[in-house]
């Protein structure tokens, strides 16, 4: 049951009468006939629970992209169905708009369409479908809430991906399409073709031009054709990411919680990763493996990332790191490049990873991307009034710490990235991109 | 790509529980509600509490009132009459001669104009408990009582004949002080006052009783010592007895109703009013569906660990800490902006920085190192301080740099 505000109209047209009989039974006769009226009215109204609903849309939306959603509606009583429709979802699945009219005729079908704005990363769910039907005369009407499950999986935004162009543009550079032929430390011959203008002379490989002319010609014939090698980076390697889902990832830095950074940057990472030809493995990790996507390559290795991460949100615990260990050793064998994404803050929480340290870096090359605060740099600048100096020496003791685990980190064997929110992930790239060139994976 | 197809034709589906199985789920609070009203109202007609404004009338079966001594009286043969207006009592008195006139005014309504025309209405005027508009009007020599409670008088004292029957009574309500009254009997006197006065009624032939000790006439003190006696002694002198308990309708101008003086329509409109409110609220307030609930993630700010830490320097003084942890930032910044290395100690770098600004050694010295603050002021002078002197190298760097830059 429901009343609507011509019911309530309805009722303080009761004043005429009231006003006019001057009397009490005028109020009461007229509140009788108002409920008389409303009650037929609600039992003329076309019944809620006989309708049929549909639903069909997308299941995947990335996070901050909108996507249209339709409900289909048949009326399956002999009445009109009109009123008001909602399709109930979970509110950060950002439905507009919240309710719509509904008018379908008996036996007929009609399409809801609605909009979807998620605004936080994971599975939305949708709840129910409320209708309420108003009867003929407008006054009161039937609702009924209706379990319709449906469920759309938003995935990370991978705001990142706008800095992969100009990666893989260097990428480019590195590899051997274009003319930096430049033999060094890590790469290893891809293949001879002829040499043209703007090559460079040390490139030239003499033996290969002189096969290629059939032995020294006699002078004043034309000049051979000159052969240049070209050299590639390495390519299958490995890079196995462990991204932090624990108690630490939850702070919320910049208005994107820590675990979201991290993502970012395997998203940024594991695509430049996999189109110079490296083997990309990732674990999300607490106390537990919490997502794993091992062995994809291409296309499908994005698509099976974002669907891995959609749904995990940080877990309130420790971060077992005893543990890290054995989990990279199930997932390589050979010599890797092991990013693990953490934040370094003080020596007390960090203290496991420093003990399990030496044993990745003593067989792979470990990078520890970590996520600064940009707050603690504003904070130490500010130093107007007692107590914002005060807040300056924290947050430089803060920085002072970080930076000692930082160190320590370091003198384990490791490698440290540490950037803002928005600059980490290219700051990761940058730094996989330098040890591509430097030939150390 | 379609999620589900859900038919909702299940009645599984349906979450809204119809009328008639709400009502079954309800029925349980409804019975209980019922029965509850039901038990009030029954309790409610059946035991009408004593209030103090149904004092002493003569239809009032609560404790305080004074339905069981006029009942009584009526069986005894007295005709009685009730009246609930001044006039009214004053109408019934046909033959003043044969006639009692209790008057009693618990709610203070009467005033003393009102009071004067009660002298010579009957043989025996009664006043229960008379307030000081009473006694100034009719026996201006009493003095008004004070209240009494939990007084038990003996002992007459007078030559009432009532009085003297009743032997003790229960005194509790006002005292009276006769004793600059010429000509007036004080019974059941204590060290408060007198429960009965009574003399003669100044404008006329009767006596005047003011009963100060209320309790004889009321139904709780009836049965107990001689209360009935007195009560029954006083009031059934004479064979008519008029019953009078002043009301709001003795107020001077209290003739017309307030609903007189506005018009009929007023009440049912603010019935109905009330009524519009309640559905208004009823359409506003009926949600279309359930409240969505969603198990929202966990948000922990990254700076609490740092405002924690910046209160506690605060809270404990720890100003030299609090320095410290500045100057090794500063210290920090100097040697990454002068390049010197993260192996450079902090001679090596006061002394470049003293080399590059040209500041004394020993007063860069002081400030990085050596200076205790002594109180908050002199903190924020030292940190504004080193602030300044990064300033100041960064500055010196750069134009060094742009030196170095143009030279070559």
């Amino acid at each position: 049951m429901a009343i609507t505000g011509w019911f309530v109209a309805l009722v303080a047209l009761g004043v005429v009468p009231v006003v006019v009989l001057e009397s009490g039974w005028a109020y009461v006769g007229w509140v009788a006939l108002c409920l008389v009226l409303m009650t037929v009215d609600a039992a003329l109204a076309a019944s809620p629970r006989a309708a049929v609903l549909e639903r069909s849309g997308p299941d995947r939306v990335r996070l901050t992209e909108q996507v249209d959603v339709t409900l289909l509606v048949t009326n399956g009583s002999r009445r009109r169905l009109r009123g008001v429709i909602r399709d109930a979802w979970e509110p950060s699945a950002g439905i507009s708009p919240r309710r719509q009219r509904l008018d379908v005729p008996a036996g007929e079908r009609r399409a809801v369409r609605s909009v979807l704005r998620p605004w936080r990363r994971g599975e939305r769910r949708a709840a129910m479908v409320t209708i309420r039907a108003i009867g003929p005369m407008r006054l009161a009407g039937r609702q009924a809430s209706i379990l319709v499950p449906g469920a759309i999986r938003v995935l990370p935004e991978f705001a990142a991906r706008r800095h992969l162009p100009s990666r893989l543009a260097r990428l480019r550079e590195l590899d051997g399409r274009t003319s930096i032929m430049v033999r060094g430390q890590g790469t290893e011959f891809d293949s001879l073709r002829e040499y043209v203008r703007g090559d460079d002379v040390r490139s030239i490989d003499w033996r290969a031009t002189a096969r290629r002319a059939g032995g020294p010609g006699p002078a004043g014939s034309p000049a051979p054709t000159l052969m240049v090698r070209t050299w590639r980076p390495e390519r299958d390697r490995h890079v196995v990411v462990i991204v932090d889902s624990g108690r630490t990832a939850a702070a919320r830095i910049a208005d994107e919680t820590r675990l979201d950074t991290a993502f970012e940057s395997t998203l940024l990472l594991s695509a430049l990763a996999d189109r110079a030809g490296d083997r990309v493995d990732v674990a999300v990790f607490d106390r537990r493996v919490r997502g794993r996507v091992q062995g994809a390559r291409g296309a499908d290795l994005l698509a099976k990332l974002v669907d891995t991460m959609a749904p995990i949100d940080p877990e309130l615990l420790e971060t077992d790191w005893t543990a890290v260990p054995a989990l990279v050793r199930s997932m390589t064998s050979q010599r890797s490049l092991v990013v693990l994404c953490t934040p370094l803050e003080s020596p007390g929480s960090t203290r496991q990873l420093l003990a399990m340290l030496p044993q990745l870096s003593r067989k792979h090359l470990v990078l520890v991307a970590a996520v600064t605060d940009p707050a603690l740099l504003s904070a130490a600048e500010d130093r107007s009034d007692r107590a914002s100096v005060y807040r300056a020496a924290a947050a430089e003791r803060a920085m002072l710490d970080a930076q000692r685990v930082a160190a320590a980190v370091q003198r384990l064997g490791g490698d440290v990235v540490t950037a803002a929110p928005l600059e980490l992930p290219p700051a990761v790239a940058d730094r996989y991109l330098a040890y591509k060139a430097a030939g150390r994976l | 790509m379609t999620i589900t197809a859900a038919r909702a034709d299940a009645p599984a589906g349906v979450v809204t529980p119809t009328v008639r199985r709400a009502l079954r789920r309800w029925l349980f609070w409804i019975v209980v509600a019922v029965l509850l009203v039901a038990f009030a109202a029954v309790y409610g007609l059946t035991t009408r509490t004593a209030s103090e404004a149904n004092r002493f009338d003569a239809d009032e079966a609560a404790p305080a009132g004074s339905r069981a001594l006029v009942q009584v009286l009526g069986e005894q043969g007295i005709d009685v009459v009730v009246a609930s207006t001044l006039d009214e009592a004053l109408a019934a008195v046909d033959d003043p001669g044969a006639t009692t006139l209790v008057a009693a005014d618990p709610r203070a309504v009467l005033t003393a104009e009102q009071w004067q025309r009660l002298d010579g209405a009957a043989a025996s005027v009664i006043v229960i408990e008379p307030p000081a508009l009473a006694v100034g009007a009719l026996a201006a020599e009493v003095a008004p009582g004070i209240p009494v409670i939990d007084a038990v008088r003996d002992e007459a004292g007078c030559s009432v004949p009532a009085a003297q029957r009743a032997g003790s009574i229960t005194a509790d309500g006002v005292a009276l002080d006769a004793s600059a009254a010429a000509g007036a009997e004080a019974c059941f006197t204590g060290s408060e006052g007198s429960g009965l006065v009574t003399l003669e009624q100044p404008g006329g032939e009767g006596a005047l009783h003011l009963l100060g000790a209320s309790a004889v006439v009321q139904n709780g003190f009836l049965g107990v010592q001689g209360n009935a006696a007195l009560a029954l002694g006083l009031a059934g002198e004479h064979p008519i007895l008029v019953w009078y308990v002043a009301s709001p309708a003795d107020l001077a101008g209290g003739d017309t109703p307030l609903s007189e003086l506005y018009p009929g329509w007023v009440n049912p409109v603010a019935w109905l009013a009330l009524t519009v409110g309640l559905a208004a609220a009823i359409w506003r307030g009926r949600r279309l569906g359930p409240v969505v609930i969603e198990n929202l993630p966990v948000v922990v700010r990254t700076t609490e660990t740092m405002e924690g830490r910046a209160r506690l320097y605060a809270t404990s003084g720890a100003r030299l800490r609090a320095l410290d942890a500045l100057r090794v930032g500063t210290l920090r910044r100097l040697a990454d902006g002068l390049a010197l290395g993260s192996a450079a100690g902090v001679d090596d770098i006061v002394a470049a920085v003293a080399g590059i600004t040209g500041r004394d050694l020993t007063g860069l010295r002081a400030l990085l190192v050596d200076r205790e603050p002594r109180d908050d002021g002199e903190l924020v002078r030292l940190s504004d301080e080193l602030l300044e002197l990064e300033r100041q190298v960064r500055r010196r760097v750069a134009l060094d740099d742009r030196a170095d830059g143009a030279s070559p």
